[in-house]
């Protein structure tokens, strides 16, 4: 099965599962009655996801180009290690630790998730940029490429493909983590799913749920779009190479 | 002119002390093909990073027209130089037609010239410019791969061309086309080409002169016929085979030793052709056990005859027929 394929299969399990669970929990209309609230908090889950991917992703691409350079190349495996650690620590212990620093609200929901979405990004960056053939690289050099030209030229075009990809999983993770932000008081659908849960309301916790997986869905779906515009058909493969995450 | 002065390589590798070049001079004049030649980690490759500064040297210089390379910018010197490299190294996002149209990219040429020299010189390298200006790499066999590297050296027409083992890894059906097809175009473009080579048939085909490598050092150079004449000299010996006299006379045309023909052959004889190498002259020769058999021009006319005796007074050192007389 292609990478497609797959996907086209878990989207279709999962509206099936939704259903079901709209159906329990009495109906659309149940749901429906709290729309307000969820085009409002949709919007704020969007923002959070925007405001901590988008520094992730020019922070996370221009480290991964850095620690490809041939003087930072010797940090490259410290700083990934670094990365792996911050990532392993449960976003909620991350979040938890902002908010002693940065108080409640958007602020420690941000940086927690920025710094969730930064490994992904750097580690398909890093990626990306190394497994180009080093004859390939010397051969623009001889050609009389400036490391700048070699940069914008050669090495990013080629690698946007698994940079695309680690962008992707690392905003559609975001989106399913951004609900914990309801915790230090950030916002977002996850204002419904917890007080759902705590009020024994499924009806509510749909009204964030369904959203927040509509959105992960949708937002997967226009980056492959994106990232299918962006990539030259010379290097273009309908089963990219995924990084193993 | 490349002029390759002293040139040393020396670094430490593993705690210890390597020399990779000791003392390479070498001269190569305007418009003739200069093949290194020599096993792998003789120092050939080095030799060539030298001349476009992809390597720095400990000592020695390398001069163009009488220029030190190392007062260029370096970026501009490796404009002026075509480069092509085994591996090919087009780059796999851009088309054929973008590939070629690096350095004249760099260079500032604006896009409708760029497309114009593209196609100009796929039809050079005998690429229908049509079907493979829109291609992508990857949908090219090696030869045409290297066809196409081949041509984006030459894109900015710069005086000096480095191969460096450019038809290595090509079948030899591939590799052969592409070798004659290159001189071909040599003839009519007379770059100065430095081409590294550890085929000792296709150096001695490509060459206008051989610098053989060994540890670092040139341990001979000259034309081609030089070395392959030099007998006695052992190293040349085991580094050539004993078949040397086969390789020289590959290198030499029928043309080479024609005489008046002065007797009456009867028709149905095989046919030698001014253009055939003496190699393939010697095999029909013998093979048919003839002393002499007539030779024709292109229009199929006999213009005179090759002798065996002739070919081997050439063998013994005598000079071509015509230097004789």
């Amino acid at each position: 099965m292609t990478a497609r394929q797959i996907r086209l299969c878990l989207a279709i399990a999962a509206i099936a599962v939704v259903a079901a669970a709209a159906v329990a929990s009495g109906g659309v209309d149940a749901i429906l009655k709290y729309r307000v609230e969820m085009v409002h908090l949709t919007r704020q889950h969007i923002l959070l996801v925007l405001y901590s991917g988008g520094p992730a992703i020019v922070v996370g691409v221009l480290m991964g180009i850095a620690l490809t350079r041939r003087s930072l190349r010797r940090f490259c495996s410290p700083v990934l290690q670094v990365l792996n650690i911050v990532t392993a620590i449960p976003t909620l212990a991350i979040i938890a630790l902002a908010m002693m620093a940065l108080g409640v609200g958007k602020p420690p929901a941000l940086v927690a998730l920025f710094l969730h979405a930064l490994l992904p990004i750097v580690r398909n960056t890093v990626e990306g940029l190394q497994q180009l053939p080093p004859a390939e690289l010397e051969c623009a050099r001889g050609m009389g490429m400036t490391p700048s030209q070699t940069l914008t030229m050669v090495e990013l075009p080629e690698a946007l493909p698994i940079i695309a990809q680690g962008i992707r999983v690392a905003l559609v993770i975001n989106v399913g983590v951004a609900p914990l932000a309801f915790l230090v008081g950030g916002g977002g659908l996850g204002d419904l799913i917890f007080s759902g849960i705590d009020l024994f309301e499924p009806a509510m916790m749909l009204a964030g749920a369904i959203p927040t997986a509509a959105l992960a869905v949708v937002l997967d779906f226009l980056l492959s779009r994106l990232t299918r515009l962006l990539v030259s058909p010379g290097i273009r493969n309908d089963d990219a190479t995924v990084a193993q995450l | 002119m490349i002029q390759i002065e002293k040139l040393t390589k020396a670094f430490t590798q593993d705690g210890k002390h390597v020399v990779a070049l000791d003392g390479i001079g070498l001269e190569i004049p305007h418009g003739e093909i200069c093949v290194l030649l020599g096993p792998s980690g003789c120092g050939k490759t080095t030799t060539l990073k030298i001349i476009n500064r992809l390597v720095t040297p400990t000592s020695g210089r390398v001069l163009v027209d009488g220029q030190d390379t190392a007062e260029f910018d370096v970026i501009e010197l490796r404009r002026k130089i075509g480069y092509v490299i085994q591996q090919v190294g087009l780059f796999p996002h851009m088309t054929v037609e973008e590939n070629i149209g690096v350095v004249p990219r760099l260079l500032g040429w604006p896009l409708e010239k760029r497309r114009q020299r593209a196609l100009d010189l796929l039809a050079m390298v005998g690429l229908d410019p049509g079907a493979y200006a829109g291609r992508y790499p990857r949908e090219l066999s090696g030869g045409q791969a290297q066809r196409i590297g081949v041509a984006r050296a030459l894109a900015a027409d710069p005086p000096i061309l480095l191969m460096d083992e450019p038809f290595g890894a090509l079948d030899p059906l591939s590799r052969e086309a592409l070798q004659d097809e290159f001189l071909m175009m040599q003839s009519r473009l007379k770059k100065t080409i430095i081409f590294v080579s550890h085929d000792i048939d296709e150096a001695f085909k490509m060459a206008d002169r051989i610098a053989i490598f060994r540890q670092g050092r040139i341990a001979r150079q000259g034309t081609p016929d030089a070395l392959l004449a030099a007998a006695g000299d052992p190293f040349i010996e085991s580094f050539i085979g004993r078949d040397r006299a086969l390789k020289r006379l590959r290198l030499r045309r029928c043309a080479e030793v024609l005489e008046p023909c002065n007797r009456e052959f009867p028709g149905d004889l095989p046919r030698l052709a001014l253009q055939d190498d003496l190699r393939t002259a010697l095999s029909i020769l013998v093979e048919g056990n003839f002393d002499a058999l007539p030779c024709f021009d292109a229009e199929g006319s006999v213009v005179g005859m090759v002798r065996l005796s002739e070919i081997r007074v050439l063998l013994d050192g005598g000079a071509p027929r015509e230097a004789r007389t």
